[in-house]
């Protein structure tokens, strides 16, 4: 086959398809599931069979936690969300039956729940690790326990575990801290600790599936069912595979995968990542556009003193490594500091509108100065710290009164280095840019910005590039630009978007169709764009 | 070097015993003798027998000591605390293996140590060509022959002893084994400086892949197929050179588990292949990896156990039941066979305060005519013997289910009978009525 | 079951057949042939702008295909990047013929420089049916812009016989990592990759300035603006982790569609090397004549992984791995060492409110384990280790294998002096 074909087929298939779901952008913004009634929530679970649906056009036998009765098949199970203190309780009756021929009962399932602790299980019939329903329907099983302890959490069937996690028996659950409340952003927190506020919070449940394996259970060979050959072909995040992670929830084609990943924020907004490890492999996900502070593993903060100290020990990476099996919270900012250039395409003086993003570090001047003098005393302000010597940096000062420097007609750019011995005193090189030197009185304002900084590259024509299906057109935040036919359309805000994916690359496929897998694009829309 | 030395030794974790002598003289060196050689391991469900390479542990003229035999892993070697010299005296007992070296050598890659390297064209030093590859990472020894390495810059920890000599093949084959240097003996012994434990378990995580072993023992290693070992496909899983159910034939702990008491985990991987052990219904404190302290721990119920890592963890468990730690890497089979691979239990009594590990590693179960029939080794500590039950899957507490009197089967060992319980799979534990001895053995399907 | 959707895909699939897809190709992404009316040189634009940017540093980078050969003596073809840096648009697609080097040629650039990075896609010599985009991701760059940051699906891909330059203002030091993102899952296996090293501003502090209670002097190097020395380092070593699939590089050559669904490597390398060629000290030549005969050989693997130092000094690794399958554990018998940074960040605790700094998160291992796209920063302090050769090798031992060949894969030697 020519290979060219090959891929102009996948890749205009993968167009199209999308285009004809509509646009993908606009997707709720927060983490679906369920939530029961506290302090003592109930859910009843049952495990059901289906198909989940691969963009790579497969149809894949599983097996799900459903919620109750009439709830479908679905994979991953409900993510439940409960809150600090709450009695937990979740039943739990098998009605998986192998289609074969012949059709056989499928093997009992049951519940682990790793990181809550005195789980009680009754009911049913023992297993190695705990009660078991048989899938008989109506044998119930009851798992019951206190949610102690705030933060992300999994839940995964404890029988036949290379069978049953293979073929879709897990999920997430989510505990809220005490005092919670999404509608206030002090107490919008993953933790009781003020360091795990956030403003956007998204899941990444990660799962790998052999899609070779399936049919040997769906057809009843599991004579043949060999887990320690595993060779994952198909790559989840939270039950979808790209780009059906960026399509809506709970949209008709995707009966059985109800949850999509499709993150959205602005400039500066704090966004939770929820990482949950769910399959076999471990997965390298990375995160473009900026590092991100991991706060938490398995539930608990990084902290030197727990429920004391704050996660002292967070670490920053642009990779989390999330093992099966485990959790981690990280949170992830965009701040489009230091860039060298106005990602707003601002020129100086206007007319803006000057951003909240743009200010690195500010300050005031701690005494006046005039046209002449190159030291100035620039006490703490606000933001970052300026940054150290032997660093030199560029910055406007403006008067003090006015909002920003736009706005002031006599704003001076400098650049300036802090002296080695007194961080407070700053070394300056006058009148840059075209502005002129001015006398400064106490208190006029000083800022390290890229503020009206242009572009400092031209960029080649559009018909030497080609570009993709979330590009605006344009360098700068909010704008667009001409686009070659059939190229960009999934970006109606003109946001910056990022890839947050495996970097273990061959997991961004469906099967020998690229893109796809274990892929979502995070948008940072402009101010003022709406996040449902 | 000599009788100092021999009285150290540690008969292996598995047995449960801890045991060095009390007159560490003033030489401060620790002496151990092993001697490599070949052995057989069988899987459960009527598995195959697959060849290994282990270790066992010898007096100063390389004979087995007392009921030691080849085991995989190697026998645990317990350095006493303030020791500043380790000798490892090893003897080449492996057999011919075709094309594939019989030579071996051995390190403890978390020590720093003299290592003089052996090229596959036979010679030693540093490298004379950019064509040479390294077959032993030290100095190695032929079969027959037998060499003595030193360590000098000790520090507490918990570490691996393996093969330094073509190791995809040699540890794959199992030359490996866990070395332990406390801060302090105590008690309470402390692991680190600040470290304290009362009770610990090692736990050597590792793979098998039966083909290898089959073309190592043929002697067909190095023709097609297995010119390399790139295709790996493991397909057994152990913890502590056994896989699960075998991993319950002996308790995991050196001493009676008691609630509240402060566990040791040492987690070990000299596998190939990165593992994830969970803990149910608990959190550890991870303190140290390598034998390097943490500058801060982790409170955490899963590990990354890579290949080549170890790691210690602190787990204090507070309520009765079974605390299942499992590979999330689904490693839960024997070959294709559900319920085995990576999976054992943290476990204590509850009613009785322990299960003391004397009699644990001959302690048998079997099932016949409605009756259950417990037999264990020669030695009857108590006059009656205390059964305690609990289901598996309610963690309840166990619960004291009958009270046996040895009997005398007629294989010579002691034994006792009852009848068989209403649950298929329930978890049992005896107890001397005199708390001085009792084993372990469930659950049994 | 999802009927419909299959239908709709089923539907798409046929249409796609049906409408000429030859005719269509045109519009879109990854089969735009160039431009036959344009010349060769006439979409290259290498912008370095001299004196009116003082901090400007400017690389010129151009991508395409070449070959380089593993251990165990096969040739790979691969698609890769070369240095092109003072090679004139009009000779760059000669000079640059089957030119691809694995790794891509190592990066470097100081905290505070603005870095103009020039991409010149020169299409492929093998695939002359292929006309793939190609970018350059900077993998870590804090902040990044969609329009540099190379991911085509959120920007572009520069198209064959045309140029980017991409800007960075290089805020941050560390070990970051470089690859091309388009069609990522292949390119990447192919061979994109390459190391991307940004210098401590700290370096430059004058003589004698005070650290805290350690004093700085000139020539002194650390991995970051640690304020305190603690990162200081006398020898550094790249690192890179990455492996081969060959079935995937043959069908590249032989002009099948990509294989991702089998893709398995058997090659893993250090720095594009299986050992023992990562002990030489010298380039790898590759067999490329056997392929075009009028094109000669070209010395196309530059990077050695070998370690050498002399008792005492600090040796920085900085390693990094762009796998595109899987985790690698690399362990060392026999030396410590000192993580003091990962994903480009020294390893502290974040700030406090007040400022001061966070905890000191260095802790020693004995090993490393890193999926694609993580780097760390190791410092192996020599004072105590006896003089000799160590191993640094993956402890997945199955792969110190150069594919069927044994005693090769993922090692290399620390030499101590
Ligand atoms: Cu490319």
């Amino acid at each position: 086959m020519n290979r060219e074909r090959k891929r102009m087929w996948t890749k205009e298939a993968a167009t199209l398809a999308v285009l004809l779901l509509g646009i993908a952008v606009g997707s709720h913004a927060t983490i679906l599931g369920l939530t029961g009634t506290s302090p003592n929530p109930t859910f009843n679970f049952i495990a059901k069979q289906g198909y989940i649906s691969t963009p790579d056009g497969n149809s894949i036998y599983c097996w799900g936690y459903a919620n109750g009765a009439t709830g479908a098949f679905q994979l991953p199970g409900p993510t439940l969300i409960v809150n600090e203190g709450d009695t937990v309780t979740i039943t739990l009756q098998n009605q998986i039956s192998i289609p074969g021929p012949p059709a056989v009962p499928g093997p009992a399932v049951s519940m682990i729940f790793p990181g809550q602790q005195n789980v009680s299980a009754s009911g049913g019939t023992a297993g190695v690790l705990t009660q078991e329903a048989p899938s008989d329907g109506t044998t119930t099983v009851t798992y019951t326990f206190v949610a102690a302890h705030p933060g992300t959490y999994t839940y995964f069937s404890g029988t036949r575990m290379e069978l049953e996690v293979e073929m879709g028996l897990y999920g997430a659950l989510i505990v809220r801290p005490a005092g919670f409340d999404p509608n206030v952003a002090a107490n919008r927190r993953a933790y009781d600790d003020p360091a795990s506020q956030y403003d956007h919070e998204y899941l990444y449940l990660l799962s790998d599936l052999d899609p070779t394996l399936h049919p040997l259970v769906e057809q009843n060979k599991l004579d043949q069912y060999d887990n320690t050959t595993f060779f994952a072909n198909n790559w989840l995040v939270t039950g979808r595979c790209f780009p059906d992670t960026m399509a809506d929830p709970n949209v008709g084609y995707l009966p059985s995968q109800p949850y999509n990943t499709a993150p959205l924020t602005h400039p500066g907004e704090k966004v939770l990542l929820r990482f949950i490890g769910a399959g076999h492999d471990l997965h390298p996900l990375h995160h473009h556009g900026n590092n991100a502070l991991m706060i938490a593993k398995d539930g608990r903060l990084l902290e030197s003193a727990p429920g004391v100290s704050g996660p002292d020990l967070a670490v920053s990476d642009f990779t989390e490594t999330v093992a099966p099996g485990e959790t981690i919270d990280a949170i992830w900012v965009w701040y489009g500091y230091h860039l060298g250039w106005d990602e707003y395409g601002h020129t100086l003086g206007g007319p803006g509108p000057f951003q909240p993003n743009e200010i690195y570090a500010q300050s005031t001047l701690a005494s006046s100065i005039g046209v002449a003098d190159t030291t100035i005393s620039v006490p703490a302000g606000t933001g970052h710290a300026f940054l150290p010597p032997p660093r030199t940096f560029r910055a406007i000062i403006w008067g003090a009164g006015y909002a920003n420097p736009d706005l002031d007609p006599n704003r001076e750019v400098v650049t300036a280095t802090r002296s080695l011995t007194n961080p407070d005193t700053f070394t300056i090189t006058r009148a840059q840019e075209g502005t002129a030197a001015q006398a400064w009185s106490v208190g006029s304002i000083i800022a390290d910005t890229d503020h009206g900084l242009p572009l400092p590259v031209t960029m080649p024509s559009i018909q030497n590039l080609e570009f993709g299906q979330y590009a605006s057109g344009s360098p700068f935040l909010g704008q667009s630009g001409a686009l070659p036919p059939l190229q960009g359309g999934f970006n109606p805000y003109n946001g910056y978007y990022y890839m947050f994916h495996s970097h273990n690359e061959k997991e961004i496929v469906n099967n020998n169709v690229f893109p796809g897998g274990m892929l979502t694009m995070m948008g940072v829309l402009p101010y003022g764009a709406p996040i449902p | 070097m000599t009788m100092q030395g021999m009285t150290r030794w540690l008969k292996p974790a598995a047995l449960g015993v801890l045991l060095w002598a009390s007159l560490a003289g003033p030489a401060r060196a620790a002496d151990f003798y092993l001697k490599a050689a070949a052995m057989t391991k069988t899987m459960p469900n009527a598995g195959p027998a697959i060849t290994m390479w282990g270790y066992v542990l010898c007096d100063a003229t390389f004979t087995p000591l007392a009921g030691q035999v080849v085991q995989v892993p190697g026998p645990r070697l317990v350095v006493p605390p303030g020791d500043t010299t380790l000798n490892i005296h090893l003897l080449d007992g492996l057999p011919s293996a075709g094309s594939e070296t019989s030579n071996t050598s051995l390190v403890i890659p978390e020590l720093p140590a003299t290592m003089v390297p052996t090229w596959t064209d036979g010679t030693t030093g540093p490298r004379t060509s950019t064509t040479q590859r390294v077959r032993s990472f030290t100095q190695e020894v032929a079969p027959g022959g037998s060499v003595t390495y030193t360590w000098t810059s000790l520090r507490p920890g918990t570490f691996l002893y393996e093969s330094g000599t073509h190791p995809s093949v040699q540890v794959q084959m199992g030359l490996y084994g866990c070395v332990t240097i406390d801060a302090a003996a105590g008690p309470p012994a402390q692991a680190y400086p600040g470290v304290s434990y009362d009770n610990e378990a090692v736990l050597v995580f590792s793979e098998v892949d039966p083909a290898i072993h089959a073309a190592v023992a043929a002697g067909t290693y190095g023709t097609a197929p297995y010119t390399s070992t790139i295709n790996y496909t493991p397909k057994y899983f152990f913890i502590n050179g056994a896989p699960y159910p075998d991993t319950l034939a002996a308790p995991i702990f050196t001493k009676p588990f008691v609630l509240g008491q402060r566990i040791l985990l040492r987690f070990l991987n000299p596998g190939e292949e990165t593992h994830v052990p969970v803990l149910q219904d608990l959190y550890m404190t991870v303190v140290a990896q390598d034998g390097y302290p943490l500058p801060f721990p982790r409170t955490e119920y899963s590990l990354i156990l890579e290949a080549g890592k170890t790691f210690d963890a602190i787990v204090t468990p507070t309520t009765s039941g079974l605390h299942g730690l499992f590979d999330r890497r689904l490693r839960l089979t024997n070959n294709m066979a559900s319920n085995g691979g990576m999976l054992t239990y943290l476990t204590d009594n509850g009613a009785a305060g322990g299960c003391p590990g004397t009699v644990g590693s001959t302690l048998k179960l079997s099932k016949s005519g409605g009756q259950i029939l417990f037999t264990w080794g020669n030695i009857a500590l108590a006059s009656s013997y205390i059964v305690y039950q609990s289901n598996v899957a309610s963690l309840a507490p166990f619960t004291q289910q009958d009270t046996l009197n040895p009997t005398a089967p007629a294989d010579g060992t002691t034994g006792a009978t009852m009848p068989m319980p209403p649950d298929n799979l329930v978890f049992f534990l005896i107890a001397g009525d005199n708390l001085a001895g009792g084993g372990c053995v469930g659950p049994q399907r | 079951m999802n009927g419909m959707r299959e239908l709709g895909w089923a539907a798409l699939l046929a249409a796609s057949l049906m409408a000429a897809p030859a005719a269509r190709a045109d519009n879109l992404p990854g089969s735009r042939p160039p431009d036959p009316y344009r010349s060769r040189t006439e979409g290259i634009d290498i912008q370095c702008p001299g004196a009116t940017d003082p901090k400007a540093v400017c690389v010129s980078i151009a991508c395409g295909d070449g070959f380089v050969k593993m251990a165990d003596g096969s040739d790979q073809y691969i698609f890769g990047f070369q240095d092109v840096a003072g090679i004139d648009p009009t000779v760059m697609w000669s000079y640059g013929r089957l030119g691809a080097e694995f790794p891509a040629p190592t990066i470097w650039a100081k905290e505070g420089q603005h870095l103009y990075l020039t991409l010149t896609n020169l299409g492929m010599i093998m695939r002359p049916d292929l006309f793939d985009p190609h970018t350059i991701h900077f993998h870590g760059f804090p902040n990044a812009a969609s329009i540099f940051d190379g991911e085509p699906m959120a920007s572009f891909g520069v198209t064959q016989n045309n140029s980017v330059t991409y800007f960075y203002d290089l805020q941050e030091p560390g070990t970051f990592m470089y690859h091309c993102h388009q069609e990522a899952s292949e390119h990447m296996q192919m061979g994109m990759l390459g190391q991307l090293y940004i210098l401590a501003a700290q370096d430059d502090l004058p003589d004698g300035t005070l650290l805290g209670t350690f004093t700085h002097h000139t020539g002194y190097k650390y991995v970051y603006d640690d304020g305190d020395g603690s990162t200081k380092y006398d020898v550094e070593v790249p690192l890179q982790m990455s492996s081969f699939d060959p079935h995937f590089h043959a069908a590249d050559l032989g002009i099948q569609p990509p294989p991702f669904a089998t893709m398995v490597d058997v090659y893993p390398m250090l720095n594009g090397r299986g050992y023992p060629d990562t002990v030489n000290p010298g380039g790898i030549m590759n067999n490329r004549n056997a392929y075009r005969s009028d094109i000669p050989n070209k010395v196309a693997q530059k990077i050695p992984a070998l370690i050498t130092c002399t008792q005492g000094q600090k040796v920085l690794l900085r390693i990094s791995s762009l796998s595109t399958t899987e985790f690698n554990t690399l362990t060392a018998p026999g030396f410590p060492m000192l993580v003091v940074g990962t994903g480009a960040h020294l390893l502290r605790g974040p700030d406090k409110p007040d400022g001061t700094p966070g905890k000191n998160l260095y802790y020693l291992t004995q090993t490393i384990t890193l999926g694609g796209g993580e780097s760390t920063d190791v410092i192996v302090d020599t004072t105590n280790v006896p003089r000799g050769t160590y191993f640094l090798y993956t402890s997945n031992l199955n792969e110190l294998s150069n594919d069927n060949e044994d005693y090769g894969g993922m090692m290399t030697e620390f030499v101590v002096n």
